[in-house]
């Protein structure tokens, strides 16, 4: 089983039922729904997919629970907020598996940007507004 | 018989005032035909501090002084307005949102909407209550989330506590509908100026989770009367 860790540079919250992850690298937010939330809390220390999965507790069976969370870990770590420890075993290969409604999954990416979204007012359309403000 | 060189004659400072920016005083210095420009535009924010940023307006009257940022050239606020959008993120302790900040006795809103949805109208429908109608900041203070106002079109200084925040869309009817609290905080981070700095982002986004959790955050779809004033008196329960 392959063995994760948080990535550095991860801010996060517990918003209602969902984890919000910030990828500060990358500018970028996740939403993880209520099983993927206890994954992430699960992986406060570096842990192994197999006891992952025991923290996912959705209702599916111990091996459906695994492949699922080994898949979720994987999507997390193609997002850059978790890093996976390369095991003497090696990892297991993606595997095509039907969604099961409660498996941990990302709900939602929000780019954030610099600029308010429809603000009017985006770089490329003046001059100033391509420079950093500050004098060097 | 010695004569000074021009370059060495001494030449008066240039003029210049500053502005509350949501508790950042930014000094704006300049010849007069620009301070005339800026001080009609942002007279309603003017605040008897120390600066802590200087930006330096127009060529003509640089005396040398120190300033943290420029605006060269003749006097036209489509040259300052970027700068400015550019730089609250940057020097101001709180999140910067593309908003209409309105003030109804104690209590302060952040009107947040695309261009186009309504924050002008709204604005212009609750007089009294507009401080800003572009740019507002949310800030922690010992007694919680505040709201202040920015410099940006004209407005006032104002800072209040932030009783609640409302998504601006169009509709036939004045309605007032909460939005779940993830799903608030996705939609205002659209609305924000986030920072380059991963600190700031990281500080920026606890204040936002902040936010979602204890102020109301709803969607505010009004008809163009005065009666839209009435939606800002009650919270309703968050939809979760």
């Amino acid at each position: 089983l392959s063995r994760y860790r948080r990535s550095e540079h991860v801010a996060w919250r517990r918003v209602g039922t969902e984890t919000i992850l910030v990828q500060l690298d990358r500018k970028q937010m996740l939403a993880l729904n209520e099983s993927g939330g206890r994954v992430w809390e699960a992986l406060e220390q570096e842990r192994s997919s197999g006891d992952l999965a025991r923290a996912a507790e959705f209702g599916a069976s111990a091996a459906t629970t695994l492949q699922h969370v080994e898949v979720f870990l994987q999507d997390l770590e193609r997002e850059g907020v978790v890093a996976a420890i390369p095991t003497a075993s090696g990892r297991s290969a993606d595997a095509p598996i039907s969604v099961l409604a409660d498996a941990p999954a990302i709900t939602w990416r929000e780019k954030i940007t610099r600029c308010a979204s429809g603000c009017g007012t985006h770089p490329g359309q003046s001059d100033v507004c391509n420079t950093y403000p500050y004098n060097s | 018989v010695t004569t000074a060189s021009p370059n060495t004659w001494p030449r008066p400072r240039l003029s210049s005032f500053t502005l509350d920016c949501a508790g950042t005083p930014v000094a704006l210095a300049g010849d007069e035909p620009w301070l005339t420009l800026v001080r009609g535009e942002y007279g309603g924010f003017v605040a008897p501090w120390r600066p802590s940023f200087t930006i330096r307006l127009g060529d003509s009257a640089d005396d040398g002084s120190h300033a943290d940022a420029e605006v060269p050239g003749p006097p036209r606020l489509a040259d300052l307005q970027p700068l400015l959008r550019q730089l609250y993120p940057v020097i101001i302790d709180g999140l910067v949102f593309h908003a209409a900040v309105l003030v109804f006795g104690e209590d302060g809103y952040l009107c947040c909407g695309h261009s186009g949805a309504g924050k002008s109208t709204l604005a212009r429908l609750c007089p009294a209550a507009l401080c800003s109608d572009e740019l507002g900041a949310v800030r922690r203070s010992p007694a919680g989330l505040v709201v202040a106002s920015l410099p940006y079109y004209p407005g006032r200084r104002a800072q209040a506590r932030l009783a609640g925040v409302m998504l601006l869309r169009h509709g036939d009817v004045d309605e007032r509908a909460p939005l779940r609290r993830s799903e608030a905080l996705a939609l205002l981070a659209r609305h924000a100026f986030w920072p380059e700095d991963a600190g700031k982002v990281s500080a920026g986004f606890h204040l936002l989770a902040d936010l979602v959790d204890t102020i109301p955050v709803s969607w505010l779809t009004f008809r163009p009367t005065p009666a839209v004033a009435r939606l800002f008196a009650s919270s309703p329960r968050e939809a979760e």
